[in-house]
């Protein structure tokens, strides 16, 4: 490839181009170099933690972590050596030693097997460099959303950044230090004492499960595949795209989109975890009309709206048109909310329209 | 009465770098740091409260129990643990550790609120000025301890009446910044903190990088264990630090420096705090420096108890009042130091150096080095060595000339079994490899390097293996956490030199700790656990029958 914009670097020997500020980890992410990582997640500032990325970069002293190193014009980068490979398996032995378990659930949370799979393409589960382990789970903490089992916390922050930077929650944090570092809240308190929103957004960048899904974690027993299928969150307007993960016909958790154009893998409490109404017995499933004795029953779609258009009208007879007021639900997308003052302006006469956000 | 909450808060808001003295100040008025208090800091300086509390418990002295603050510290470095530390931790009340807290030619320290004791068991403890440096040694001319020993010394009268500040006047009513940056740089002076940087070139740097305000701070956090060269320069020459950060600011255009001091030496605050009010007070520093309208400010701040923030960019960090994690780099704080503003970080000692430099021209410092070396270096000598103490020496002067010439040698008609290089950063040399000279190049042909300049000496009746496993405890301890490796690595490698895990047969033994030498010295993210293996290194390298007996017995 010839160098016209004076912007390519060597990586593992192949001249590549490369665009302002990228570092040398998204070059190589470009060119499927699957470099190992567990303190990164691309939605967040570059962190240099776990060091995996680390990569050879000619006239560097020591390996240098691809995920904090800018791309600069001419630099002979190798991602793969004996040497790197052999850092990156000492230190996921290192991480395996620190931990309780490897292997949880997929159902822990969106990025909860990134630790299994390296450890899995590493063969790293050797025994080695036993010792102490790290962490100090919170059995304690009430909350019905989100499991804290820090005994598998390998301190990569990204729980902490995801709150700080796309949240901006603050709701956790790290204390101590070294060895000892472990992920709290304000003077080690339950998630509900603090400025937690329950959004599950630690949960779904927790590269271990140390952070889990517990809504999701309830159906770990059923033997069944899970299934994902993507849908579009039916709270509010943002439309927020979702997977929603089934085992048969049970919803069993949903796990935000990372590539959904309106969240890029945000969610909020009421999508992430407030989907029980799918299976509950109390759930509407057909419309329903008072009858003579003001009694609602069961109907049809076409009774439902007769009764409703029936009402409508009446209200306009006896006293004006002005007598209706329309509140559109915040729930609704533009088309819908467009649609509803288009009835009520045009259809019913009147300029009482609102949003529930407003009204 | 004692001020309130929002009276502390009102203050530290009109000042800089203002969380370390808040909390300092709300710890020292209530004997610790309550939940109430920390509340009233999240809301009046707008930090959110979960990651004050992490940061404060980052720090090893913020109490966070009533009267923590007046509990006794003890120094349980490597060189007070061997005269006894631990027993006099378990005879003081409410005692606990502190890791070295650089009085390492003195008795056991203990640090009680503001004040330091110092001594080897409880009915002893007494207050004690810190040792002078030792009377000069050879003919070998000093930089930075040349006037040291002068009377009255650390008063600006006494300062001045050998010349004292006259180098920053020369250098702000007759030279230009830079010319006395290519002063600096030819004198060839380079970081005496430890990385050896050329002082003049970081200057240029600063100077001549866009944005600002620009931003001197002097690295006074002194944390490497062995080391205790910068608390005698601040304690006895406090004004020759001053004038060197004053020289720094105007060399790179900074109106403002801090002075970035460890807990562990709260006389020292007093000292520093004193001699900047009588220099502002003289017009010698402030708003009219000398009357030529130049701006130069001098803040001081005082750490809580963290190795780490003696990385500058930790430093950094802690300043800031942000977790002291190192940050990445590039970039460097040369371009994005203190709040992004170009920032040149220099030690005490580089900083003391550089009056002189101005007064006696670059090519007198650059003479005061053997051979091709320019320039001194202060070594911190203790441990089994008859005359302890700072010692400044012409760079490339043969380490055994200043153990047994100028240091009296190892006391009790022992031998020296080995000696640690850069406080414990630069692992151990022994036997043939003793006879270096004190210049990096020499140094670091061994696999070690100089470093900060602590030399700590241990004779032939040493535990080696206990030795380097106080010395990684240290690491370990004070690893931020950061970084993958360094924060398992330096808790494995302890545990193996304390036998508490680990394979009991010594080839895999040895294959688990130098994997681990391995990955923590080319993968860890800052010099901390890069540095830490040379202490497992060098012990495999002289003490191999040692290591065979500690991992399988006799």
């Amino acid at each position: 490839m010839s160098d016209t914009t004076g912007r390519t670097i060597f990586l593992d020997g192949e001249e590549v181009p490369f665009e302002r500020d990228e570092t040398i980890f998204q070059v190589a992410e470009r060119h499927r170099k699957e470099i190992p990582t567990l303190c990164y997640d691309d939605r967040l500032d570059a962190f240099g933690g776990c060091r995996l990325c680390v990569v050879e970069l000619e006239g560097a002293r020591n390996p240098v972590a691809s995920c904090t190193t800018k791309a600069e014009p001419g630099m002979r980068v190798t991602t793969k050596s004996g040497s790197l490979e052999m850092h990156r398996r000492v230190l996921l032995e290192m991480v395996v030693s620190e931990n309780r378990e490897v292997d949880v659930d997929e159902l822990s949370g969106y990025a909860s097997q990134e630790l299994k799979t390296l450890v899995d393409r590493y063969d790293a589960r050797t025994g080695r460099f036993s010792g102490k382990t790290s962490g100090t789970s919170r059995p304690d903490d009430p909350n019905p959303f989100i499991l804290r089992d820090y005994e598998n916390c390998i301190s990569c922050y990204r729980c902490v950044r995801v709150c700080a930077e796309q949240e901006g929650d603050y709701a956790i944090t790290v204390m101590n230090r070294g060895f000892d570092t472990q992920i709290t809240t304000e003077f080690g308190g339950l998630l509900k004492d603090s400025s937690c929103t329950f959004c599950g957004q630690c949960v779904q960048t927790c590269p271990t499960g140390a952070l889990g899904d517990l809504k999701a974690l309830r159906f770990a027993e059923v033997e069944k595949e899970v299934e994902k299928t993507r849908s579009i969150c039916p709270y509010c307007g943002v439309g927020c795209a979702v997977d929603i993960m089934t085992k048969g016909d049970q919803v069993v958790g949903i796990q935000p989109a990372m590539d959904g154009p309106a969240n890029e893998g945000a969610l909020c409490v009421k999508g992430q975890f407030a989907f029980d109404f799918v299976h509950h017995p109390d759930r509407l499933k057909t419309p329903f009309v008072r009858d003579d004795h003001g009694q609602l029953v069961p109907a049809t779609w076409d009774e439902a709206l007769d009764k409703a258009a029936a009402g409508l009208l009446e209200a306009v007879n006896e006293h004006g048109r002005h007598s209706l007021y329309a509140v559109a639900s915040g729930r609704a997308p533009n088309e819908a909310g467009y649609t509803l003052q288009k009835l009520v302006r045009a259809g019913l006469g009147t300029s009482y329209i609102d949003n529930c956000s407003r009204a | 009465m004692s001020p309130s909450n929002d009276e502390l808060i009102a203050q530290a808001k009109n000042e800089e770098a203002p969380l370390l003295p808040l909390l300092h100040r709300l710890h020292e008025r209530d004997g610790y740091l309550s939940d109430e208090a920390l509340r009233a800091v999240s809301k009046g300086l707008r930090i959110p409260i979960a990651d004050l509390f992490g940061t404060i418990t980052f720090y090893h002295h913020f109490a966070r129990d009533l009267g923590g603050f007046e509990a006794p510290r003890v120094c349980t470095g490597p060189i007070c643990c061997l005269k006894g530390a631990h027993d006099l931790v378990e005879s003081l009340e409410g005692a606990t550790g502190m890791p070295c807290s650089g009085r390492c030619d003195e008795p056991i320290p203990v640090i009680r609120g503001r004040q330091t004791l110092v001594g080897t068991s409880a009915n002893e403890l007494a207050v004690r000025e810190t040792p002078m440096p030792p009377a000069k040694q050879g003919d070998h001319e000093e930089c930075v301890f040349a006037h040291i020993r002068d009377p009255d010394r650390k008063t600006l009268d006494g300062y001045r009446r050998t010349g004292g500040y006259e180098a920053l006047q020369k250098a702000v009513t007759s030279m230009t910044p830079d010319a006395l940056i290519t002063m600096v740089d030819e004198s060839e002076l380079a970081g005496r903190g430890g990385a050896g940087f050329p002082t003049g070139r970081k200057w240029r740097a600063v100077a001549e990088a866009d944005g600002g305000p620009k931003t001197v701070v002097c690295n006074a956090d002194e944390g490497e264990p062995g080391c205790f060269k910068d608390r005698a320069l601040m304690d006895h020459d406090p004004h020759a630090v001053l004038e060197g950060m004053a020289l720094a600011c105007y060399a790179t255009g900074a109106p403002r420096a801090f002075l970035y001091l460890r807990y562990e030496y709260p006389e020292t605050e007093h000292i520093l705090a004193g001699a900047i009010a009588e220099a502002e007070a003289a017009g010698i520093l402030g708003d009219d420096v000398f009357g030529t309208g130049t701006e130069i400010r001098i803040h001081l701040r005082r750490g809580a108890g963290a190795y780490i923030c003696g990385e500058e960019t930790s430093l950094l960090n802690s300043l800031e009042g942000g977790h002291p994690f190192p940050r990445n780099r590039p970039p460097y704080p040369v371009t994005h130091g203190y709040e992004d503003t170009p920032t040149a970080v220099n030690n005490v000692e580089t900083l003391a150096s550089v009056p002189p430099i101005v007064a006696n021209g670059a090519a007198w410092y650059r003479g005061l080095g053997l051979g091709d070396h320019a320039g001194t270096k202060v070594i911190s000598l203790s441990g089994d060595i008859a005359r302890p103490g700072n010692y400044e020496v012409p760079i490339g002067l043969p380490l055994t000339t200043l153990i047994e010439e100028w240091a009296g040698g190892v006391p009790n008609g022992r031998a020296v079994q080995a000696v640690t290089m850069a406080g414990l950063s630069g692992g151990f040399l022994a036997g043939e490899d003793l006879a270096v000279t004190l210049d990096e190049p020499s140094i670091r042909s061994r696999n070690s390097f100089l470093g900060a300049g602590g030399i700590m000496v241990f004779d032939d009746t040493r535990d080696m293996v206990e030795i380097s496993h106080m010395a990684m405890e240290f690491f370990a301890e004070e690893s931020c956490g950061k970084c993958f490796p360094c924060r398992i690595g330096t808790h494995r490698l302890t545990e193996r030199l304390a036998g508490t895990a680990g394979p009991d047969d010594l080839e895999a033994w040895l294959d688990e700790v130098n994997d681990l030498n391995k990955t923590l010295k080319e993968t860890s993210a800052c010099g901390l656990g890069q540095a830490a293996p040379l202490i497992t290194e060098s012990l495999l390298r002289y003490f191999p029958d040692a290591v065979q007996t500690h991992v399988a017995g006799d």
